[in-house]
Parts: structure tokens; C-alpha cells; sequence
């Protein structure tokens, strides 16, 4: 077996860490010197920013307005930070072939300025994968109000949203964990979902996987993506990444509770990681998630590495993108330090998803198979001039159902 | 027995022919679809728990039941059989109408099916309808019956699994006849009208007109397909189809902006997601506008043998389906409404779900009410079903 560890050269890949979250992510990751990866921390908050890491720089924005303060949970703050940094980021954007934005939903910087960015990098034909964390709901439900209003806006301007939830890590953890195991857990899995995407992509490892493949994955339009992560060490390395993948699975996925649109499965191991590992591996996941009707599987190789460690990013398409609709109005303005006023926050129209994709991916194909017969499947064909009646009339008769 | 529940109404008889009723009980089914039996144990289970509940609520032990049965293995057909009136003046007789009526009855239907059900239409005295042909003088006289036969296999397993319970079954009905009986007034059944009771698995209908029975029909077609679309439309379990059915279900074509979600549970857990108002109406929209389309094309040939201008009456689950008068007014191009109970029940009977066992329970007094007169013209289900046990 030959494994080539060059980097794929054209691909640029950016990473954006926001706030607090976002920078103590990024100082997680594992960034390989192969890779070309070009990262950088945004934050209004100079106390936080501190100073740069050697891989990635530290930028604080909108200290003329804020004074290096906090947007205070404020997002109509954060929006205003990134209107006064449009140009900079812009520029930071330039050449990127994607780009990973890092950020903790809820929060007000990041609220407001992670829909911004999104929406720049849009209009420049760069993907962006954001992996955001959800607060625990205990921090009370403005700030989980305010979470979901950037999480949604993000999936309508976003290629995916990875949400890492804080409540499952408790939940994962054990209620006896104290916050700090538990906050450090869900970073731990958020730079493991960054980095497994970005290890995907730029490494040549065992299967092909370039940035096409990876817009495949998450080209749902407007969806959601859970993203489960095992790792294991040693003899049983494989055995323990994968059955604490199910282990989760079984505890926040109840076997009738989810149909899975897209999976992905990021692998990453040592040199000894066979391919029947590998088709172990693949084939015990795929089967615990229904087998969902698209499948992708990738698989990184480091040499000296002696654990496994597997991500899977599970998508379920929401429907919407709709031309017009608006998802989120936070009406009103308000106060600026400087006595000055903010721009009150604006309704986001919710963008197309884009004709062709739009039209592509929000419609079935009409398929008349018997396996559209749904719990129907096991009866005998309910025939009434020459049509199976338990087959849906929609799919019959060719009526495009948005979904 | 239904795909959705099992049903049961205890109603005590008194002499000459009072009702009441002095129990109930309604259970989820399990194990039938479609009017069918899949799973005889989940069936059995069911039924016998029904059976048990109503019996406590009734405090008493049932002996014997009546049954109703649905399903599209029954076939209904018209029969006719005729006759030369043989009196020297033309006069019909007794003999001309026995000879008439055997011979519409004449038909075999081999051993894999069985009547349940004959139905008296009209009869034709030369060619012309007439309620009583007796003492009345022509030529011809023709017996003409609604004929509905069953699959004997179906029948057979429906009726072993509540003859495990209890002793006796007194009788079979047909679920579209009882639902009419009791949803319709004689005058509307005079004037004419379509009753449609569209239940989980299966939509039973019955047309009357000039105070007949002029046809009746069972679709496989129910409730349970409109969850099954939503369900494959739009890829979620059944559970969840049925929540969106339920509570954002609309039978009318679709209207309403484009941007009107609406998330299934509202948490945005994963497994949460949302859907547009205009989808799932679209969905629902096509299901019931074929199933209204499949019911005009059956009875479409009697409306103009016969016709009729009738209106429709609906009952069952389905018929809670917002809007869903309208769409059948439009598609069925007769006035269509919401059917309703007979007053004298109590409101927890009200709702469309009890139709069938209420119907059943008229149809019961008034067999009660012939066997006690000596007037019973109908065979009883020994008659209907004679020889079936030995197939």
C-alpha cells in the first residue's frame, strides 16, 4: 500500500476562529506543516485576544468603537465590528478555496459578525464550513434564542453548519462533570471536526477526497450536520473509536428518531490501519445510521501516529432557501458607547440557494420504484388501473414536492 | 377491526325495542392494514383487550358481538335475476318474485369467496321500478339486488380471531352500510346521497338513491397513506409524518406564502427540521384529490343510470382533514359536508371515529326488532356465510 503524504498544492484552505471560542479552537488544532492552511482569530475583545499564536494571527476589530471592550452578548454589536472590518476580511478572503469559520453560537461578536463573513465569502464563490458550538441551556434561553438566530442565518449562507451542543457533552460526560471537562470537551471535538475536514481535504491519504467531493457532501442547502467523534489508542484502537461513536450515537440518536440525508466519515490513523479496518469501520457506521442515501468515506494516514480517530458528519437536508423569506428580524436599534447610533440590526433576507442548486437539490427525483412504498412495502400492490395506490400519489403523478 | 383502532359499543336491548348503551371502548390496532389481517397475534392481542375493556365498562360478559368488515377484498356487483309472471291475468305473485329472486341469487362464485351481503334494489316490472310488484299485473318482473361477496380466507380470519373471545357472531355488516345507516335521514337516502367514511386504512363508501342502496365500494385507500406520503415525501418517520399530518394537514389545493414553516417539534435538536405549509398541503392536496377522483369514476356509472343529483356526507378520521368538504365538492361536483351522529348519542360519541360502531348498533336493533316480530327478511350470518366453515 502506498500512501502519499503531498499536500495538494491548489488548495487554499482559510480558518477564521471568532471570539473566544473560536481562538481556543484554533489553538487545538493540530495544523500539520504540509497543509496549506492560512488562519486567523477576529475578536472585539483585546482581553481575549491576547497575542498571536505562531500559526494563526490575532486581529481585534472595532476597537475605535468598542474600545477593545466586549459586544456584551450584544449581536447587533458584532454586526456593526463587521461592517466597520468589511474591507480588511475581504481581503483576508482573497484566494481561499475555503474557508472554516470556528465560533461559539450565542455569543454577541460572534453572532453578528459570523453571518457577515459568511455572506462576503459567498458572494466571492468560497465555500465556507462553520463549526459552531451550542450553549448549554442553562445559560438561559436569550442566549440560546440568540444561538439558533446565527445558527440559521449561517445554514442559509453556509455550505454546512457543524453544531457541536454543549448540553450533549454534558450529557456525554456524565452529570457529575464539572463545566470545565465539559467546555473543554466540546472545543476538543469542535478542532477535531475542523481538522478532520481539513486533513480530508489536504491530504492525499488512503481515499481520494478534494474539495468537489466535500461540497457533495454538504450540498444539502439548508440542513443541519451533527458531527460524532471516537478515538481510540493501541491494540483495540479501532474497537474503542467505534464503539464510542455508537455509544453516543445511541445516547443523543434513538434509532427512530433520525433519517440521515448525507454521512461523511473522516478516519484518521497510523500506518498500521489496515483496509479491513476500514471496511469495519465503514460498514459498522453505515449500518447504525440507516445507511443514509449518500455515503462518503475518507480516510488520512499519519505515519507514527498509533491512534484512530474517526469523525462522522451526519446531515439531514431542512428544505426552505426559498427567494425572500426572512428568517431572522431583530428590530430596533442600539446605544453605542461612543454616543453614537448603531445600525439597528437588519432583516436577513434569506438568499437563494442558487437557481441550478436550488433546483436540483430542493426537489426529489421522481422515482416510481416499489420502494417508495414506505410501511406499504411489506403488502401486496394495491392496484386500481394499473396504478399501486400505496405508492404516493405526488411520485405518481410527477408533482415536485419542495422539501 | 380497523387499522387505527378497534372499537367496541355494548348497548343493552329491552323490550319492545329500547337501546341504551352501557359501554365502550376504543384501542390502538395492531397487526391489520387495510382491512386485512397481517399479524393474527398482534390482531388478537388487540381485539381481546378491546373486548376486555368493554366488557368492564359495561360491567357485564359479552356472549355474542356483530361485526363490521371493510376492505377492498370485498367486490359488490349488481345481480339481477328475471322472471315471466305465469299468472293467467298477468297478476305477480309470490312464486314469479321467488323465481326472480333465486335466480339473481344464482350465481356461483367459486370456493375462494363468499356473499355476505345481498342487497334488495328496486324491482322492474316490465322494465319499470317498482318498491312491491305483488298483486300488480305485467309480463316481466325482475329482481335486481347490490350483491357484495368477500374474500373467504380474509372473512374467515377476521371472524376466528373474535370468535376466540367470545361464543357467537351474531352478524356481519358491511362498514360502508352501518356508517350510512346512521349518518344519513330516509329522506336524504330517498333524495340521494353518497356517504364516505375514510378511515386509516381504507375509505368505505355507499350511495344511496330513491331510498336504495345503489352501490357500494371500499378503496384501500385511507388516512394512513396520507402519513405514508408525507413520510416518503419527505423523509421522516412515521411518527413524525403523523404529527405533520395532524396538526397542518389541509385538503384544499395549496395556498398560503411560500415562506409559512413550520418546524416539527421546535427544539432544533437534531432530528428537528422544518417544513413549508405549501409542501404538505401539496402532498395531502394529491392524495385526496385521487382518492375523491377514484370514488366519482366508481359511482359515476349509477349517477347516470339512475340520474341522480345527490349530495355527500363524510365521516372517519379523515373527515377532520381541514377543508376537506371543499375538495370534495369540487371533485365529486355534489355538495359535500362533515357527517354527523344522531343526537340522541352522547358527546363523547360524537366524533367520526364512532360512526361504524354506531351504525352497527342500529343495524343490531333493527335485526333485534325482526327476529322478535318474526319479520326477519335478511338470512342472519348463518345464512350469509352457509357452508363457509367447511372450506
Amino acid at each position: 500500500m502506498t500512501v502519499s503524504l503531498k499536500p495538494v498544492s491548489d488548495v487554499k484552505i482559510g480558518v477564521i476562529g471568532l471570539g473566544r471560542t473560536g481562538r481556543k479552537v484554533l489553538e487545538r488544532m493540530r495544523i500539520r506543516s504540509a497543509w496549506d492552511v492560512d488562519a486567523v482569530c477576529y475578536d472585539c475583545d483585546l482581553e481575549v485576544m491576547g497575542v498571536s499564536s505562531p500559526w494563526f494571527g490575532c486581529e481585534c476589530l472595532g476597537v475605535g468603537m468598542l474600545h477593545g471592550l466586549g459586544c456584551g452578548g450584544q449581536v447587533e454589536l458584532g454586526q456593526s465590528v463587521a461592517f466597520g472590518s468589511e474591507e480588511a476580511v475581504r481581503a483576508w478572503l482573497v484566494g481561499k478555496s475555503m474557508v472554516v469559520m470556528l465560533l461559539g453560537a450565542g455569543g454577541g461578536f460572534s453572532g453578528g459578525f459570523a453571518p457577515e463573513v459568511a455572506d462576503w465569502a459567498k458572494e466571492m464563490g468560497i465555500p465556507v464550513l462553520c463549526v459552531a458550538s451550542m450553549p448549554f441551556s442553562f445559560e438561559g434561553i436569550s442566549r440560546i434564542d440568540s444561538a439558533r438566530r446565527t445558527i440559521d442565518i449561517l445554514r442559509d449562507s453556509s455550505m454546512a453548519v457543524v453544531t457541536v451542543e454543549m448540553d450533549d457533552m454534558l450529557l456525554w460526560a456524565g452529570d457529575e462533570s464539572w463545566a470545565q471537562p465539559v467546555i473543554e470537551l466540546g472545543l476538543d471535538w469542535m478542532q477535531h471536526a475542523a481538522a478532520s475536514i481539513l486533513g480530508l481535504v489536504e491530504e492525499d491519504g488512503l481515499f481520494a477526497f478534494d474539495l468537489t467531493t466535500l461540497r457533495q457532501v454538504f450540498d444539502l442547502g439548508f440542513s443541519k450536520t451533527l458531527f460524532i467523534t471516537g478515538e481510540g489508542e493501541g491494540q483495540n484502537a479501532v474497537d474503542d473509536a467505534i464503539s464510542q461513536i455508537m455509544g453516543f450515537a445511541d445516547l443523543r440518536l434513538p434509532d427512530s428518531e433520525v433519517i440521515v440525508d448525507r454521512m461523511l466519515v473522516a478516519l484518521n490513523g497510523g500506518a498500521s490501519l489496515g483496509v479491513a479496518d476500514v471496511n469495519r469501520i465503514n460498514q459498522t457506521i453505515s449500518k447504525r445510521f440507516r445507511k443514509p442515501a449518500r455515503s462518503f468515506f475518507g480516510a488520512t494516514i499519519e505515519e507514527g501516529d498509533a491512534k484512530v480517530s474517526i469523525g462522522v458528519f451526519l446531515s439531514i437536508g431542512l428544505g426552505g432557501g426559498e427567494q425572500g423569506q426572512s428568517v431572522v428580524s431583530d428590530g430596533g436599534s442600539t446605544g453605542d458607547p461612543e454616543g453614537g447610533s448603531v445600525p439597528a440590526a437588519r432583516t436577513r433576507p434569506l438568499k437563494p440557494t442558487g437557481g441550478e442548486k436550488g433546483d436540483a437539490q430542493g426537489y426529489f427525483d421522481v422515482l416510481i420504484r416499489e420502494s417508495n412504498r414506505g410501511v406499504f412495502e411489506d403488502t401486496e400492490p394495491n392496484l386500481v388501473n394499473g396504478e399501486d395506490l400505496d405508492v404516493p400519489t405526488f411520485l405518481r403523478r410527477g408533482i415536485r414536492i419542495k422539501t | 377491526m380497523g387499522t387505527a383502532k378497534v372499537s367496541i359499543l355494548v348497548a343493552e336491548l329491552s323490550p319492545p325495542s329500547k337501546l341504551k348503551i352501557i359501554g365502550r371502548a376504543m384501542v390502538p390496532s395492531r397487526g391489520i392494514r387495510k382491512g386485512r389481517v397481517l399479524n393474527v397475534r398482534e390482531a388478537t392481542t388487540c381485539v381481546h383487550r378491546a373486548i376486555r375493556e368493554a366488557e368492564k365498562s359495561a360491567g357485564v360478559n359479552l356472549k355474542s358481538l356483530y361485526m363490521s368488515i371493510s376492505g377492498s377484498h370485498l367486490k359488490g356487483e349488481l345481480q339481477v335475476g328475471k322472471a315471466q309472471v305465469s299468472h293467467s291475468a298477468r297478476i305477480v305473485t309470490d312464486y314469479d318474485v321467488g323465481r326472480a329472486v333465486e335466480e339473481a341469487k344464482r350465481r356461483d362464485l367459486g370456493p375462494d369467496r363468499v356473499f355476505v351481503q345481498y342487497i334488495r334494489n328496486p324491482f322492474l316490472l316490465d322494465g319499470k321500478k317498482v318498491d312491491e310488484p305483488y298483486s300488480l299485473r305485467g309480463n316481466e318482473i325482475q329482481a335486481c339486488f347490490w350483491a357484495v361477496h368477500a374474500d373467504a380466507r380474509v372473512l374467515r380470519e377476521q371472524m376466528q380471531i373474535v370468535n376466540s373471545f367470545v361464543s357467537r357472531i351474531d352478524d356481519i355488516f358491511l362498514s360502508s352500510l352501518v356508517v350510512g345507516r346512521v349518518l344519513t335521514s330516509e329522506e336524504q337516502r330517498q333524495s340521494g346521497v353518497l356517504v364516505l367514511d375514510i378511515g386509516a386504512g381504507t375509505t368505505d363508501f355507499v350511495l344511496y338513491g330513491d331510498g336504495y342502496v345503489l352501490m357500494t365500494g371500499v378503496l384501500d385507500v385511507g388516512g394512513d397513506h396520507i402519513t405514508n406520503d408525507l413520510s416518503v415525501a419527505f423523509k421522516i418517520p412515521w411518527e413524525s409524518a403523523e404529527r405533520l399530518k395532524v396538526d397542518y394537514g389541509k385538503a384544499t389545493p395549496v395556498e398560503g406564502p411560500a415562506d409559512d414553516w413550520v418546524w416539527l417539534r421546535g427544539d432544533l435538536s437534531i432530528g428537528d427540521r422544518r417544513f413549508s405549509k405549501r409542501a404538505i398541503q401539496r402532498v395531502i392536496h394529491a392524495r385526496m384529490e385521487e382518492l375523491f377522483q377514484l370514488v366519482r369514476r366508481a359511482i359515476l356509472p349509477v349517477l347516470e343510470r339512475e340520474d341522480l343529483r345527490c349530495s355527500a356526507l363524510m365521516t372517519g378520521g379523515v373527515a377532520r382533514l381541514t377543508a376537506i368538504e371543499n375538495l370534495a365538492g369540487q371533485v365529486l361536483k355534489m355538495p359535500a359536508a362533515s357527517g354527523r351522529n344522531p343526537d340522541w348519542v352522547i358527546n363523547e360519541l360524537q366524533v367520526p371515529e364512532m360512526s361504524n360502531v354506531l351504525g352497527q348498533v342500529q343495524f343490531a336493533l333493527q335485526d333485534y326488532s325482526d327476529s322478535v316480530s318474526g319479520s326477519r327478511k335478511t338470512p342472519g350470518l348463518f345464512g350469509k356465510v352457509k357452508g363457509f366453515w367447511s372450506k
